[in-house]
């Protein structure tokens, strides 16, 4: 893409302001999301490739849209209402007010993962601390090494899945390592075991890195950082957003067995544990935004909570991506970039984003 | 032969049996015998059998070539081509069959009377049903059809309800007419009337059999339903503990309570235990146990808002953030309510929204239109 030299394209792109130029797709006005306004509903705008790299989006986003992102090498995400609503929540958050707790609903491919990375993105953006989940699911239902906690009795530590997490967690605030996260200090000592303790007023750094350390105490760092992060997010020191995906799980059933060969129950993981404390009222200064995933059936109680539904596509937003493949040339057949193509579309698809991605990729 | 040949002769059917009584020698005879005088006269007859002699001195004798008759192959002919008449001949045993009568059916006119043939519940006969019935397989039933009625063990052996035919149950009706009392007129003009004075409802059902039983286990099967109104003096504890003793037998959109009974042998078995079970029900209902005051709130039908969780988050948060007004809370306390006690669907998720967005101040931003209807996932 960098071709020509800056001030060329500039001149470029300036000559074409002036011709009444038929853009390709529907570009929203701006590419920073907090820009962006119901004007901007059923346009695209851009996530930075960079960006979507720090933010380990191939790990996030569903697999199919991050093949995509790694084929086109750009990230363009349509603006939709579900996120405008979330954007609306985040600018909500103050100080004197506890976490809100956002949950995305909707049916099968309307985009709640989505939806979440791209609120991940606009906490990038504004720098906020990012607690990103992946998938609560894999906590339960995906069986690493498990290990009784030597915190509490009873509870079980899930040493990989933290280092995973823990991993995750310094990826994707790189940008606030040596700045925000390493100011804010530790409130109290941390005694892990005889010989490894983080003693008072040391950065937060040092929990995330004894934690990758030895993995064995990664479940009780990552419940420190935890607890770090609302203290200091109350004190109004730093915004934080805690993403989970699949959040209902936090209240679902686990794969894992005990000593006497039952399921374990997910009050006794440490890690659910330490997650649901987000769901508290004793800290500020925080969105908590989940994921009601269709695959678990749950009952969580954390009310009260906002329910933001994620809908299927109306005509206008399916164009518009349609229009944006038949500009990246991923749309193969003639028949796909028709009019009359986009019209079978729709109702192949039956107006479900999932599927009417699936479709434009095959045809 | 000859001995037929009497004052009946000319009755009798001249073909097939009487071949031979036309031919030309039996004509002669027949002359001969009739004795009214010979149609030759003596000189003829004594020149034809002493006179007209051969060189040898035998007479001549007539050679007849033709027969006077058809022969069988020709007479077959004209009989399949129907240029003759075919002979009718009675059978045999033809005053044996004259001497039994004809099915009562047949004489049977269509308008008669049936509950008058047919007054009780009796076997199926064959002779006295005017009905063209037939019963019993085949193996290719469009070849051949099935039995006649005639004979017909089958039809006997299933019941038959020749005996309960409209024009029988009105009969019986109007018999019964005079032991009976007129309907209520009052529960007419006001079916409400009917669930108040009659508040028990009982369903019980009867089975028909085609087959050899008549019986079926599910007859014995006992219904009972009340409405939970319908109890006078029950107050709110008395109600609540009759829904907690009934289980799931209570139906809370029609307030109703329904007991199947089916665990004795007969109806009236189970009828019985049902009534006993109503009984039971409503005196213990309406006792104050001592274990009752144990009671907790996880004891309750329903999660009441008030004593809940959220009620001490929403008391909590009211401290924390001002704008937060009595009448949303009261608004949210009412959806919570709905959304936590029913099971979850979107419309309910939607009004939750919308109340819980009132609480906190924070506003939709982007008015959706309502969900394309299409089919759930």
């Amino acid at each position: 893409m960098a071709l020509l030299p800056k001030s060329s394209v500039k001149t470029l792109f300036s000559a074409t302001k002036t011709l009444t130029a038929i853009r390709p797709y529907n570009k929203a006005a701006s590419d920073d999301p907090s820009q962006l306004a119901r004007a901007d509903l059923g346009k695209l705008y851009h996530i930075p490739v960079d960006a979507a790299k720090n933010l380990n989006f191939n790990k996030i986003l569903p697999s199919k849209y991050a093949k995509q992102l790694n084929t086109l090498d750009e990230c363009a995400i349509l603006c939709r209402p579900q996120f405008l609503e979330v954007l609306h929540c985040f600018q909500a958050v103050r100080p004197t007010f506890p976490g809100i707790r956002v949950v995305l609903w909707g049916r099968f491919g309307t985009g709640k993962t989505l939806t979440l990375a791209q609120a991940v993105h606009y906490a990038y953006t504004q720098n906020w601390v990012i607690l990103n989940v992946r998938d609560v699911m894999d906590w339960t239902r995906v069986v690493k090494d498990v290990q009784m906690s030597t915190y509490r009795t009873g509870r079980i530590d899930l040493p990989e899945h933290s280092v995973n997490f823990l991993n995750h967690f310094k990826q994707q605030n790189q940008h606030l390592w040596k700045t925000i996260l390493t100011d804010l200090k530790t409130t109290k000592d941390y005694v892990w075991t005889k010989t490894e303790k983080t003693p008072i007023d040391k950065p937060l750094t040092d929990i995330v890195d004894m934690g990758l350390a030895s993995p064995f105490l990664a479940n009780d760092c990552v419940g420190a950082l935890c607890r770090e992060l609302r203290l200091h997010a109350s004190s109004g020191a730093l915004k934080l957003l805690v993403a989970m995906d699949a959040g209902n799980s936090l209240y679902g059933r686990t794969v894992i067995r005990k000593a006497d060969r039952t399921f374990a129950t997910t009050d006794e993981l440490s890690l659910v544990q330490q997650f649901r404390k987000f769901f508290r009222d004793d800290w500020t200064n925080g969105l908590v935004l989940t994921i009601a995933d269709k695959r678990e059936i749950s009952d969580a109680h954390i009310d009260p909570f906002i329910p933001i539904e994620t809908q299927l596509y109306t005509e206008a937003e399916a164009k518009a991506l349609h229009d944006y493949y038949k500009d990246k040339q991923w749309l193969v057949t003639d028949e796909a970039r028709s009019e009359a193509g986009l019209k079978q579309l729709y109702y192949l698809a039956a107006f479900n984003p999932h599927h009417f991605e699936r479709l434009c990729a095959f045809n | 032969m000859i001995s037929t040949l009497r004052a009946g002769s000319s009755l009798l059917p001249v073909a097939g049996l009487g071949r031979r009584l036309n031919s030309t020698l039996a004509s002669r005879m027949k002359r001969a015998a009739a004795a009214s005088g010979s149609y030759e006269s003596e000189e003829d007859q004594r020149h034809r059998l002493e006179e007209q002699v051969d060189e040898y001195g035998e007479q001549f004798r007539e050679l007849f070539i033709n027969p006077k008759r058809k022969l069988a192959a020709q007479l077959q002919l004209e009989r399949m081509t129907g240029r003759t008449e075919r002979e009718k001949y009675s059978r045999a045993d033809i005053h044996d069959r004259l001497a039994v009568r004809r099915p009562r059916s047949e004489e049977m006119p269509v308008d008669q009377d049936w509950p008058s043939v047919w007054p009780a519940a009796a076997t199926y006969k064959s002779s006295v049903v005017p009905l063209p019935i037939r019963m019993g397989t085949r193996k290719k039933p469009e070849k051949r059809a099935p039995f006649k009625k005639v004979g017909n063990l089958e039809l006997l052996k299933i019941p038959n309800f020749l005996h309960l035919t409209p024009e029988h149950i009105k009969r019986h009706c109007e018999a019964m007419k005079k032991f009976t009392t007129p309907f209520p007129p009052e529960l007419i003009q006001n079916p409400s009337l009917a669930e108040s004075e009659f508040p028990v409802t009982v369903r019980y059902s009867d089975y028909l059999h085609q087959g050899t039983s008549l019986r079926d286990p599910r007859a014995r099967v006992n219904t009972i339903e009340v409405k939970l109104d319908s109890f006078p003096d029950f107050d709110e504890h008395a109600k609540d503990k009759f829904r907690h003793l009934v289980g799931s037998r209570f139906n809370e959109e029609t307030n109703t309570l329904t007991i199947v009974t089916d665990r004795c042998y007969t109806r009236k078995q189970n009828r019985e235990y049902a009534d006993f079970l109503l009984t039971a029900l409503y005196y213990e209902a309406l006792k104050v146990e001592s274990w009752e005051e144990l009671k907790a709130r996880n004891d309750n039908l329903k999660v009441e808002f008030a004593g809940s969780k959220v009620e001490k988050r929403i008391a909590e948060l009211a401290k924390k953030a001002e704008d937060v007004s009595p009448s949303a809370v009261k608004e949210f306390a009412e959806t919570w309510y709905e959304y936590r006690n029913q099971p979850e669907t979107p419309e309910l998720t939607r009004s939750y929204e919308d109340s819980v967005r009132k609480l906190l101040g924070i506003s939709r931003l982007v008015e959706t239109e309502k969900p394309k209807p299409a089919s759930s996932e």
